[in-house]
């Protein structure tokens, strides 16, 4: 594609007068004048304000809808204590059973771990994986359940199995989603095999798979970060079951959430952070008009 | 936290003219379909109103959008948008036409408008928020939840993708 800095820099108003100026000499800016200029006056539709004002009020007459009460909270320090003790059990409970090494990340947490092959991993809250101590040098290959970031250092083939499919890769980065309603792979970096049943999909970097609900691989927007945004504690949704979301959002503040009375049939785009309670729980109710009520370590969600 | 100025009537309605025509265009530039934009806007404008004590005007503001953005999506995955309000105004609507255009400027016009919506979706919604709503590379970000760098990538193929349907004209 054609360097267009500058013109990026032009609509962006970032440009210097002197800059301007000698940005105007050039065949890009006689080219893409028009264009711009005509663009802003596009016949896009406006509404009179004050029409729409009064329509809005009528609305919000008819509505006889009572407003449930909301509860507010301020429990983030009884959940950030909780949190610490989960990691402080966490951190002791790693398991060592005959050959196999498990790492993981517990209930709210992210961890990193330097590998045997001198790869890195960095597990997602609720996340293991499982491989040989002795042979993996040899033999690089790994069970995941739950979602991990890796990067991995060149050599030999390096295996990622998970329950939905196995990913395959020489030397790149790129993260892996296996959670009971998910499947999703990212590449950031060099080349990704990803292969479910009998279906195989090279990915290379910023492409991505997930798997449908009718069990195959389709490919995903570009992943549009260098990394994971879940690496600096956001969890991000686009057009993904709700269900997913509440999934999410339990591993990672560590409470149960109840959506019985609520139609969690729904797609959701948007995010949270990881770290703050408060404004994560708004963050998924607020834009579905979902309230919520927080209960011990339990939040209860209602229409 | 000051939870108590968008529950105020006066305060709510400024905040409500203020906002209104950009998250109509914002709605409108996924979706063509003015009457479906406008239910969606309403819809999202009695959210924020129904949960008034929860935010203050900055964070409605970001609230407002990424209601408005869910819902659409919502509805154009179950395509059943309902009308539960009729409205009966003919005015609510302003169509801007520039009526001192000349022959080649409305033809040039007409032309931009078909390539603009030959665009990706993506692109599309990125150009128009710049270029109609004037937004920065940064805030077009925010409201997406995508990077900057994710912005421009899609700038850039919108204004690729218009030059090559525009050279033709000229």
């Amino acid at each position: 594609m054609k360097d267009f800095k500058n013109i990026l820099k032009w609509l962006n108003d970032e440009m210097t007068n002197d800059e301007l100026a000698s940005f105007r000499e050039t065949d890009d800016y006689q080219l893409y004048k028009n264009i711009v200029e005509e663009a802003k006056d596009i016949n896009l539709t406006s509404i009179n304000e004050d029409v729409a004002l009064q329509d809005f009020k009528a609305r919000i007459a008819n509505r006889t809808k009572k407003k449930a009460k909301v509860i507010s909270f301020n429990r983030s320090l009884a959940f950030k204590i909780a949190a610490s003790f989960t990691l402080l059990i966490g951190i002791t409970y790693f398991l060592f059973n005959f050959n196999q090494e498990t790492l993981k990340a517990d209930f709210a947490e992210n961890k990193s771990f330097v590998l045997p092959d001198e790869s890195t991993v960095t597990l997602n809250a609720v996340s293991k994986i499982t491989f040989s101590k002795t042979s993996f040098k040899k033999n690089r290959q790994l069970k995941l359940d739950g979602e991990a970031y890796f990067s991995v250092k060149k050599g030999s083939t390096f295996n990622v199995k998970t329950e939905q499919g196995n990913i395959a890769v020489l030397g790149t980065k790129f993260n892996v989603k296996s959670r009971e309603n998910s499947f999703k792979v990212f590449c950031y970096e060099g080349r990704v095999a990803v292969s479910h049943n009998n279906t195989k999909v090279i990915l290379t970097k910023g492409e991505g798979v997930k798997l449908t609900k009718n069990n195959t691989l389709i490919k995903l927007r570009n992943p549009e970060t260098s990394v994971p945004l879940w690496l600096n504690n956001e969890s991000y949704f686009m057009e993904e079951p709700y269900t997913e979301v509440l999934a999410e959002f339990e591993r990672q503040f560590h409470v149960k959430i109840i959506s019985k009375s609520i139609n969690t049939n729904v797609l959701f785009t948007g995010g949270f952070n990881n770290k703050d309670l408060d404004s994560a729980i708004k963050s998924i109710t607020l834009p579905l008009n979902i309230n919520y009520r927080i209960k011990d370590n339990e939040i209860i969600l209602s229409k | 936290m000051n939870f108590t100025d968008l529950c105020d009537e006066k305060q709510f309605d400024m905040f409500y003219k203020q906002e209104v025509n950009h998250v109509f265009r914002f709605i409108l530039i996924k979706n063509k379909n003015k009457d479906e934009a406008f239910e969606i806007v309403q819809e999202a404008f009695i959210k924020i109103w129904e949960n008034c004590n929860k935010f203050n005007l900055q964070k409605a503001k970001s609230y407002l959008f990424s209601i408005a953005g869910n819902l659409f999506l919502n509805v154009k995955k179950h395509e059943k948008v309902v009308r539960n309000y009729e409205n009966n105004s003919t005015n609510l609507y302003i169509d801007t036409e520039t009526p001192e255009d000349t022959l080649r400027q409305k033809e040039f016009k007409h032309k931009l408008e078909k390539a603009i919506a030959n665009l990706t979706d993506a692109s599309r919604e990125v150009f128009l928020l710049n270029r109609i709503e004037g937004k920065k590379y940064k805030e077009i970000a925010e409201l997406l939840g995508i990077s900057v760098k994710a912005v421009e990538k899609r700038m850039s193929k919108a204004l690729l993708a218009l030059r090559a349907q525009i050279e033709e004209f000229n």
